[in-house]
């Protein structure tokens, strides 16, 4: 069990390269509390992926700070981050139990450990021990590498998750089906979460706080609170209190568009 | 696999080449008869497969000469081309600094620089396979690095967000992702390496040890003797065939685990 992350984002501001005078996220400030599940839309090009990035450490900022603190530790301890790509970004090969098992081979954790490890984040995924941990990646479905991806995620009992549109690419059955297993995994494990998507409807399913990003520049333009309680199933798509969320979102973002 | 669909499945890939070559040896049969050419100029097929019967074991030991200068070559540009395209893909400035000269090995004339490698290397063995190695060493080089450096950028984030170390990374991330590109590069360099023996037998032999496919093209091409050439020639296409057909199988055989099926 991960306790999570707090996340201090302060006046971020971050420019390309390419485009020097414009900036591409302007003074952004925000609070992840630890253990949050945060979602973040916003139209194409607002920053949302690079504010992840930016949180992940992938994306340099032009100016601010952002900082990760683990709950109750005095002395600075780094954060263990996990990042979701938008495809499932595999090594073809690599076997399924191979690929997931590969942060902690990384890390230098012994082989037997590091199979058992990734034995657990494959039952915590629904992939199957037996049928799937020899088989190559492309072997799989679509959202069973998502799963995979997902396994690989967690292998290290991360207390950061970062998600970039990880099921943009699925079928609406598949998507579903993930958003209810990330919704699980989150709940039992605990950790921080940011979940980037275009996808209103999804980011209202799953998560506790929408921040939905205007763009040129990349600033917040709506902070809103998913008071629905979990577990949250099929049944909450149905709930009028869902459904005005979802409606109070996709107004967020259509003002957005329009500006 | 069963063998009757194994069979099913090579057979039209044997049947038509081999009707082919049947129709190609009764045309030239046929032409050679019709217009009465002479034998030296364009011998008929029976006299070049005499020539075959009749000096089958000198043909076959100055094949097997070639054929494992070529192979020797080839390996040697494998295991040098991939460390060069390691050096080249760690630094940027090396690559700048040296890839220019890297395609000076493709474009060289061949046979102006086979004379110097001899020169320096000696007569025999050892001449015939540097000409094979420098001719199969740049589509090596160029598809190793090319490889190494073709890795998507999510993929090198992954390993960055795990802190994975530069030697991890070659290690378990560059080389993995490379090694089609350098099976791509290796056919490619397969029909080179078997050119450049005969090439480099073509200016030495082998002195003392023998003689190989290119010192038979030169002296039957120099004695008029037609048949024995012609029979050469086949001999060189079917070593080109041969090595070229090996790597091939060999890659398909690796691949499978890269999904190119």
């Amino acid at each position: 069990m991960t306790r999570g992350c707090h996340i201090s984002i302060r006046d971020l501001t971050v420019t390309f390269r390419e485009s020097p005078g414009q900036e591409t996220i302007s003074r952004l400030d925000c609070e992840i509390e630890a253990g949050q599940f945060l979602g973040l839309i916003g139209p194409s090009g607002c920053g949302k992926s690079t504010l992840l990035r930016c949180i992940a450490g992938l994306q340099p900022a032009h100016a601010g700070a952002i900082q990760q603190q683990l709950p109750d530790q005095a002395e600075m301890v780094a954060p263990k981050l996990a990042y979701v790509f938008q495809s499932p970004t595999l090594l073809p090969w690599r076997s399924v139990i191979e690929n997931i098992a590969l942060p902690l081979e990384l890390a230098g954790i012994r082989r037997t450990e590091r199979q058992a490890a990734a034995a657990a984040a494959m039952r915590t995924t629904g992939l199957r021990r037996e049928h799937d941990e020899a088989k190559l990646p492309r072997m799989l479905s679509g959202g069973m590498q998502m799963r995979v991806s997902l396994a690989r995620a967690i292998v290290t009992q991360p207390d950061l998750m970062l998600l970039d549109e990880p099921f943009a690419a699925l079928d609406d059955i598949s998507r579903k089906q993930l958003n209810t297993e990330l919704m699980e995994l989150w709940r039992t494990a605990g950790w921080t979460g940011v979940f980037v998507t275009h996808n209103v409807a999804e980011a209202v399913f799953l998560c506790q706080r929408i921040v939905v990003m205007s763009r040129n520049p990349g600033r917040i333009a709506a902070d809103i609170a998913i008071p629905l309680p979990y577990p949250r199933a099929s049944e909450t798509r149905l709930d009028p209190e869902y459904m005005r969320l979802v409606s109070q979102v996709a107004d967020a973002l259509e003002q957005t568009m329009r500006e | 696999m069963t063998n009757a669909r194994l069979i099913r499945q090579l057979l039209p890939r044997v049947i038509p080449p081999l009707a082919a070559a049947l129709l190609f040896v009764a045309a030239w049969q046929f032409v050679v008869d019709y217009w009465e050419i002479k034998p030296f100029l364009v011998p008929p097929p029976r006299a070049v497969a005499e020539r075959l019967l009749a000096d089958w074991r000198p043909l076959t030991r100055a094949w097997w000469l070639t054929a494992q200068a070529a192979i020797c070559g080839l390996c040697l540009a494998l295991l040098t081309g991939s460390i060069v395209g390691v050096l080249f893909a760690q630094s940027r400035w090396l690559r700048f600094a040296f890839y220019p000269y890297a395609i000076f090995l493709q474009t060289v004339p061949i046979v102006a620089i086979a004379p110097l490698l001899i020169l320096w290397l000696g007569y025999g063995a050892r001449g015939v396979i540097a000409v094979a190695f420098v001719l199969s060493l740049f589509p090596i080089i160029a598809n190793m690095t090319a490889g190494l450096l073709s890795v998507p950028r999510p993929l090198l984030e992954l390993f960055e967000l795990n802190r994975a170390s530069r030697w991890q990374r070659l290690w378990k991330l560059q080389l993995p992702f490379a090694i089609p590109y350098l099976v791509t590069g290796l056919k490619t360099s397969s029909g080179l390496s078997v050119i450049g023996a005969i090439v480099g037998d073509f200016f030495v032999g082998y002195g003392g040890q023998g003689f190989g496919l290119g010192y038979l093209i030169r002296t039957s091409a120099e004695g008029y003797q037609t048949p024995t050439l012609f029979a050469t020639v086949l001999l060189s296409t079917l070593l080109g065939v041969t090595v070229f057909a090996t790597v091939g199988l060999l890659s398909e055989f690796i691949l499978r685990r890269w999904g190119h099926d």
